[in-house]
């Protein structure tokens, strides 16, 4: 199979897959929801506040939401012997894994850059703030599954859990963070999100070049 | 020396695996042709299933050479890969999808075609005709493995990896295995298989055991 | 690289006595230059105006995050090299090296706090530096994580060594978001990077206290090597030998 096709290969089937376990997928974006709703019930409910605070916490929570949806992405495989029969598969791993990947994407990104202008009007964020916020996510989103991947394939079969892969991911994370909620702040500051948004974009492209090849390693790795 | 000159032959040399710290066996050597087959025995914790993996490229050896058609594996594993169908302990299976669906995607992975006609006579061929639709984890263990036959089946390549391949198989399920093995070598194609059963298999086996208690 | 003279100690059998033999060489070295760098930085640094004799703290915390970051790229360095000669040796001293890295940066962290608080009456700030600093220290614990929760010692090394040399790739940007980050809120907090005029005894004060660091890393991880080494090579025969 040559790389296009084994893109297609794991995208379909991941994408079946995720079908077929809907509510699973639904949680995250749930659990999205339920991290934005919190911070104004640990703070005050002051519109000003809420909305000088609201890229920031979205862009967290985004960053734990993704967290929470990473195991589905190679510990199933893993548990039942898929993963193996990728690994020896006669078509290029990293390419089996970006489908995969991208699979993951459309299945927990994705509807989280469309549920994110619900947390904006959650915290009062005027319309403009909102489309720089929901663009910063859909450039985001992508370099935090990638960062994912890495993590989820290094930590494969480890005792270490959800918060392995929290403290693995999180510092590697901070980068997109910055720049995301930072590109929100400075269109309203009336400096414009331009620089912000190029250098998410020139990390998606980073990430999407080098994260297949960089994953499929860690995967390997993880046979031994 | 044109593809068709150099014949399907696995060489290995000298070759040893490690668990952890501990050394599971070394100094193995065979050589494998068209059409024939090793059994590999051994207690439980020898290294069967290590020894298949490293075959496989999955693990990597402490030592020793592989190379088949007279390539070393490590030089071109795409090749390898394209020739090796490998069935370890885990099924490779998706639960939640069926039994059909799981092997179309199996399939569809390894290069052969998959369209509704050829599933059903994979499917009838392994007794899981009515089955083709049941969600993989309702499939008792025995109905699971039958469906790892008609993955095997449908397989092309020349060398098969096979661990504990007649585990919760029935009578008839071992003797179609026996069947399935026998056609495979009968056309060229070679295999080795961990096994600490005797399995049905027509054709005579070379034995490879692998040592009692593992060396430090 | 050298050739056979260096790839010689590339078996942990030969570095052992090798690295025994150093640590003390290097852990005199840091004693003297540690007592050199404090007295310069305590008795021959003169008082700086601004901040008083507080912000001799520097001379601990400035060197401390110099040698975490270093210490990082040492790691993936060493990373790099397990994986291009595959040798188990390269692993071993990036899983030495992490926990004094790691050290490093809590000492910076800790440090600065100690200059935080009587100079700008807050034991933390967000100033770029030591924000870095803190998620250097979170990349340590994770490297240090990661190595714990897989048991078999050649995996470990490899996914460590992947685990570094993505963060080593991250680490700049890393430090370049968190400037950014830190310029863009510039009036908010006060910077413990704003140092005093770089008197010509202050940068030699703090240079030494980087070399005494440097070498306290080299004696600390070759002695930290050397116990890897018996435990992962608990099997061979030279351990035994050892021992008996």
């Amino acid at each position: 199979m040559n790389a296009g096709a084994a893109i297609a290969w794991g995208l379909r089937r991941d994408l079946a897959l995720a079908m077929r376990s809907r509510a699973e997928v639904a949680i995250v974006l749930a659990f999205f929801l339920l991290v934005t709703s919190m911070f104004p019930l640990g703070l005050e409910p002051d519109p000003a506040l809420l909305s000088k605070i609201a890229p920031g916490i979205a862009w967290v929570a985004a960053l734990l939401a993704s967290l929470l949806g990473l195991p589905r992405l190679f510990a199933g495989d893993h548990a039942d012997g898929s993963l193996e029969q990728l690994a020896l598969a006669d078509a290029p791993l990293p390419a089996l894994v970006a489908g995969k990947v991208l699979a993951h994407w459309v299945a927990t990104g994705l509807p989280l850059v469309l549920l994110a202008p619900l947390a904006g009007i959650q915290f009062g964020l005027e319309p403009a703030a909102i489309g720089i916020l929901v663009a910063t996510l859909a450039l985001g989103t992508p370099v935090l599954a990638w960062l994912g991947a890495i993590g989820a394939a290094l930590t494969l079969g480890t005792r270490g859990g959800a918060a392995l892969l929290a403290l693995l991911v999180l510092p590697l994370a901070v980068p997109v963070l910055v720049f995301g909620a930072g590109a929100v702040e400075s269109s309203r500051a009336g400096l414009g999100a331009q620089a912000h948004l190029s250098l998410l974009g020139a990390g998606a492209i980073l990430s999407m070049v080098f994260g297949p090849f960089v994953t499929a390693l860690a995967v390997r790795i993880s046979f031994e | 020396m044109s593809d068709a000159d150099v014949a399907d032959r696995l060489e290995v040399e000298d070759l040893a695996c490690a668990a952890g710290i501990r050394t599971l066996f070394q100094g193995i050597g065979f050589s494998l042709g068209p059409g024939q087959w090793i059994q590999l025995g051994g207690p439980n914790g020898c290294g069967k299933s290590t020894l298949l993996r490293a075959l496989a490229g999955l693990v990597r050896p402490l030592a020793g050479s592989i190379r088949w058609r007279g390539e070393p594996v490590s030089q071109a594993r795409e090749r390898w890969h394209a020739a090796i169908a490998f069935q370890g302990h885990l099924p490779g299976c998706k639960d939640t999808l069926g039994a059909a669906e799981n092997l179309r995607w199996q399939l569809l992975l390894d290069g052969e075609p998959a369209g509704p006609a050829r599933l059903g006579e994979l499917l009838a061929q392994v007794g899981l005709e009515r089955q083709a639709r049941l969600a993989y984890q309702r499939l008792s263990a025995g109905q699971r493995r039958r469906l790892g036959l008609a993955r095997l089946v449908a397989s092309r390549r020349p060398l098969w990896l096979l661990d504990e391949p007649t585990t919760a198989l029935d009578a008839a399920g071992q003797a179609l295995f026996g069947e399935i093995l026998d056609r495979h070598l009968g056309d060229g194609g070679l295999a080795i298989c961990a096994t600490h059963l005797e399995l049905p298999v027509r054709s005579p086996a070379i034995r490879l055991e692998l040592g009692g208690r593992p060396r430090a | 690289m050298a050739g056979s003279g260096f790839f010689r100690f590339s078996s942990p059998a030969s570095f052992y006595p090798l690295a025994g033999r150093l640590v003390p060489v290097f852990g005199w070295l840091a004693a003297a230059l540690t007592v050199a760098g404090l007295y310069i930085g305590f008795a021959v640094a003169p008082t700086d105006f601004q901040q008083g004799e507080a912000y001799r703290i520097i001379f601990i915390h400035v060197p401390a995050a110099w040698m975490a970051m270093f210490t990082y790229l040492v790691i993936a360095g060493w990373s790099a090299a397990s994986f291009v000669w595959n040798t188990r040796l390269s692993a071993m001293m990036a899983q030495a090296l992490a926990p004094t890295g790691a050290m490093f940066a809590f000492i910076s962290l800790w440090s600065g706090a100690f200059w935080g608080r009587p100079t700008w009456g807050t034991y933390w700030v967000w100033d770029a530096r030591l924000t870095s600093t803190l998620i250097l220290l979170f990349l340590y614990i994770g490297l240090m994580a990661l190595r714990a929760t897989i048991e078999d010692p050649r995996r470990a090394d490899r996914a460590c060594a992947v685990l570094a040399l993505v963060g080593s790739v991250n680490v700049p940007i890393i430090y370049f978001s968190v400037q950014w980050w830190n310029t863009l809120h510039q009036g908010a907090s006060v910077s413990l990077t704003a140092a005093p005029k770089m008197a010509e005894t202050m940068l030699a004060g703090m240079l030494v206290m980087g070399l005494a660091a440097w070498a306290y890393t080299i004696a600390a991880a070759l002695h930290r090597v050397r116990s890897i080494i018996l435990e992962r090579e608990a099997h061979a025969r030279w351990t035994r030998e050892l021992v008996r």
